[in-house]
């Protein structure tokens, strides 16, 4: 399948991914709490089957991984991105509290992660484990058919991810083809998944976060904190003392481009780009640069890519660059085999 | 993480730097981006005060996301966030699919202020 195709069907109707390139841990026990509350850079306000973002640093500020931290009862699930599951549990052992006894599970080596992506995955997810699950908030985990399961997603669309036993992962795939045939579900990879972050502006560790910046260049502020300890900490805190010059900022426009260009204002050296791709639904090239703060506003046209003032042109832009479907998709009132009869906004924004 | 790595965080972000030292900006691009600015810091500390955000206007980044997994506002701010909008800026959100698209990020209010206001300045 082309990766067209992958993304008209996150964009359109439904996607099905196997989410093998993310780490999924549980840290359990009595400790758990205190445990979590020290080793991640955020404010942990957490009620118990909610999910929030956050990150995992190095001791000079930049990312390490991407978290998302799930709570349940006591205890705290991590969609990690960035680190293998023996990476990751040696980060966390090592930034335990003293004293403080948690258990570390590798639920992933007993799980497979299928995720549903797309304006009308929650449909999908409906015929396949019931309708109550159509009301679910973003960020909420739920339980069905003895799974666990995230309302989450990097997409912009409506997505869900299933933490299915690995002895049952082909005829759950299997299951959920069939299902899906008739809301023209596809099968979408990585690379799909990463194009989609980038149009929507979700932070991606593969790409952005392995550049040489830190949260506040990478506009990732809400997911730390600066009135808490923990590794990484009193880096942020002297960057944030000096200011930051560059911030990561959306682009759009001419190609070909790809990290590493260098990004001119004017002639002007202003930056560079970190990650670019191809839009299909744009029909132009998203980037995001990491440019002077005085030029990085949205709407700025006269950047060019490259050596010369000849190269691919470009103007910052408002993320995302998506209008998403989802957005306007209400499982109330609409649904895949009527969606022709519903005028709904223009894809692009 | 070693002090050495840190430096060379630093210098590359530095050599990049310097190539930029000459940059002139358009007269009415600075206009511009004054305008911004000022918005900017506006829409900032309103979201702070109103809505009790535990942070200072510099933590707030521009492109951060407003709902659900970003800045964590509800549905409830979002009624709060509007009339506050209203009422400091004099501008309407529309009360339609249009305020979905305006409430996405931190930049996205900042760009509905700017361009209601020059709506209104062109009418005038």
């Amino acid at each position: 399948m082309s990766l067209e195709e992958e993304l008209k069907a996150i964009r359109h109707s439904c996607a099905l991914s196997q989410m093998d390139h993310a780490v999924y841990l549980r840290i359990s026990g009595d400790g758990a709490y205190e445990a979590a509350d020290r080793i991640f850079p955020t404010t942990l306000r957490l009620r118990d089957a909610q999910i929030m973002l956050t990150l995992l640093l190095e001791e000079d500020g930049r990312p390490l991984a991407d978290i998302q931290l799930g709570r349940e009862d006591d205890n705290f699930l991590l969609v990690a991105e960035g680190r293998s599951p023996q990476d990751l549990i040696e980060v966390v052992r090592d930034r335990l509290p003293p004293g403080v006894q948690v258990d570390i599970d590798d639920i992933g080596a007993e799980h497979d992660v299928l995720a549903l992506s797309g304006p009308y995955a929650w449909e999908v997810m409906s015929a396949l484990v019931g309708p109550e699950i159509v009301g679910m908030p973003y960020g909420t985990i739920f339980h069905v058919r003895g799974w666990t399961c995230f309302r989450a997603g990097k997409t912009g669309e409506y997505g869900y991810e299933l933490f299915i036993p690995k002895q049952d992962t082909a005829a759950v795939r299997a299951e959920i083809l069939e299902l899906g045939a008739r809301f023209e579900l596809r099968e979408a990879s990585l690379a799909a998944l990463d194009l989609c972050a980038l149009e929507n502006w979700f932070f991606n560790v593969r790409r952005e976060g392995s550049e040489n910046l830190t949260p506040l260049e990478l506009q990732l502020q809400w997911r730390i904190s600066y009135q808490k300890d923990y590794v990484g900490a009193e880096a942020l805190k002297r960057r944030r003392a000096q200011g930051i010059k560059r911030r990561l900022t959306c682009l759009v426009g001419d190609g070909p481009i790809h990290a590493g260009m260098e990004l001119r204002y004017r002639g002007h050296a202003v930056g560079h780009i970190v990650n670019a791709e191809f839009s299909t639904l744009r029909q132009e090239w998203v980037a995001q640069g990491l440019v002077d703060t005085r030029v990085s506003r949205p709407g700025i046209t006269g950047f060019a890519a490259g050596p010369s003032l000849s190269g691919p042109a470009l103007r910052t832009f408002l993320p995302p660059v998506i209008n998403n479907r989802s957005l306007y998709v209400n499982p109330q009132r609409h649904s895949f085999r009527t969606r022709s009869e519903v005028t709904f906004p223009e894809l692009l924004s | 993480m070693s002090g050495n790595n840190e430096m060379m965080v630093q210098d590359v972000r530095l050599s990049r730097q310097s190539a930029a030292e000459g940059l002139v900006i358009p007269v009415d691009e600075r206009a511009r981006s004054a305008t911004y600015e000022d918005v900017l810091d506006r829409v900032r500390k309103l979201l702070i005060e109103q809505l009790h955000l535990q942070r200072e206007p510099d933590e707030v980044d521009p492109d951060s996301v407003l709902f659900a997994t970003g800045l964590g506002l509800d549905s409830v701010d979002a009624v709060e966030l509007t009339v506050a909008i209203e009422t400091e800026f004099g501008v309407k959100i529309p009360d339609n699919e249009q305020s979905r698209t305006i409430f996405r990020t931190v930049n996205s209010v900042v760009d509905h202020l700017i361009k209601a206001k020059e709506e209104v300045a062109n009418v005038a």
